[in-house]
């Protein structure tokens, strides 16, 4: 082991009181027998004294207050503008997942669901009463589904030249919500394959694509304003 | 929707000093609270300190201006999170050296790009020096590499322990060490 070489790279750690007893004692006395060490210490005992005696604290060149203040203020309204989305896009989802999963406990069960507990969806077309809707080919519902998910790709569209205006944070959360209805959604379609025109999966995916068609709405409102 | 922001009344607020740490909690305690006042007083308070540090990392004026600002707004966005003075001041610290470690891998991937000549002169160009008071030292310490120079200005001019300065950049005790003492043979190679 190269003892001076080593030693000289522990004098900042001597210097500053880091050596431990016994390694401290061993730097003591090479710095007695080694001139050129110990000219080495007090150099860097200057070096560390000059830099120690530097302001602390260096004004800036303008106030940064006022910057600052409109910075903050600006990201509480982006805060806010994002609560109020994810509380909107919540109360739309709330309902409605609420039911489906209750549909499913009920048709699981064999039960059946009070009209009354449906969430409220355009009103079918003229219909032969004689007829469920399945059997009557393309129905008023169908059609509603169909321009409901016309209009929803319209918004979806619009929506995304102005995406850009929503923080980060509110994207992600309008995108997992939407991610969350297309789901149902998907679910409710899988259901009538197997229950093809089933008036009340049909209602329901009516409602929620109306859902989903109403929160781009107010995404695309909001994201246009900011 | 309502900012939740109060009103400036900085009539109520005490002058802050270096020595008060009573009236910095009170202020710690009102800044929780989304005083403005508080905020600005807390500011002025520690501003000089932090816009000190990210100038000498960075050395160039409006890097350090930029990172002062976002430390300062990202204080207010957590100021739930402040217990103490102690923990307030640590935190502007480690967030200032946060945002210059981002800053300077942003710059590094940029490099990879060819830089406009105007830009590039712009990065060469000498930017405006801290006060004449130990200048010739302040460009020396300018021009140590970064991670060196971090640890030196943490240690020497602004009194962080070694386990602290590990934490705020992300090394080891025995690395900081071992920068502390290259920039400081390299400060003397130049100043003598």
């Amino acid at each position: 082991m190269n003892e001076p070489h080593e030693l000289s790279a522990r004098l900042s750690e001597y210097l500053d009181g880091e050596l431990d007893a016994e390694t401290a004692r061993r730097v003591d006395a090479a710095l007695r027998r080694d001139p050129e060490l110990a000219a080495e210490r007090a150099a860097l005992a200057e070096v560390a004294a000059r830099t120690r005696a530097l302001p602390r604290d260096l004004v800036p060149q303008r106030d940064l207050w006022p910057s600052i203040r409109e910075r903050t203020v600006a990201a509480e309204r982006r805060e806010g503008a994002r609560r109020w989305l994810a509380a909107a896009a919540l109360a739309a989802l709330l309902p409605g997942l609420a039911f489906l999963a209750g549909r499913w406990t009920a048709t699981r069960r064999g039960a059946e669901l009070p009209a009354a507990e449906l969430p409220a969806a355009p009103a079918p077309g003229p219909t032969p009463t004689s007829r469920p809707a399945s059997a009557a080919g393309p129905s008023a519902v169908d059609g509603a589904r169909d321009s409901l998910a016309r209009a929803s790709l319209e918004v979806r569209r619009a929506l995304e030249e102005h995406r850009d205006n929503l923080p980060s944070e509110t994207r992600a959360l309008v995108e997992r919500n939407l991610a969350t209805i297309e789901a149902a959604i998907g679910e409710i379609e899988t259901a009538l394959e197997q229950s093809p025109g089933d008036p009340e999966l049909e209602r329901l995916l009516v409602a929620y694509r109306e859902r989903e068609l109403g929160l781009l709405e107010r995404v695309t409102r909001a994201a246009t304003r900011l | 929707m309502e900012a939740a922001i109060l009103p400036l009344s900085s009539t109520e607020i005490p002058a802050p000093g270096p020595d008060r740490p009573a009236d910095e909690s009170l202020l710690l305690s009102r800044f929780r609270e989304s005083d403005a006042a508080a905020f600005e007083a807390l500011y002025r308070h520690h501003n000089g300190r932090i816009y000190g540090y990210v100038m000498r990392l960075t050395g160039a004026v409006e890097s350090a201006e930029e990172l002062t600002q976002e430390v300062f707004v990202r204080a207010w966005q957590h100021r739930a999170d402040f217990q103490n003075p102690s923990h307030f001041r640590s935190w502007l610290f480690r967030v200032a050296s946060n945002l210059w470690i981002g800053q300077l891998r942003s710059a590094r991937r940029r490099t990879t790009e060819a830089l406009e000549p105007e830009e590039e002169a712009r990065l060469e160009a000498p930017s405006a020096a801290p006060p004449a008071l130990g200048l010739e030292l302040e460009r020396a310490i300018r021009r140590l590499p970064e991670r060196i120079r971090a640890v030196l200005v943490l240690f020497d001019v602004y009194g962080f322990r070694h386990a602290e300065i590990a934490e705020l950049l992300d090394i080891t005790v025995s690395t900081s060490k071992i920068h502390l003492h290259r920039a400081r043979r390299r400060l003397k190679e130049v100043l003598q």
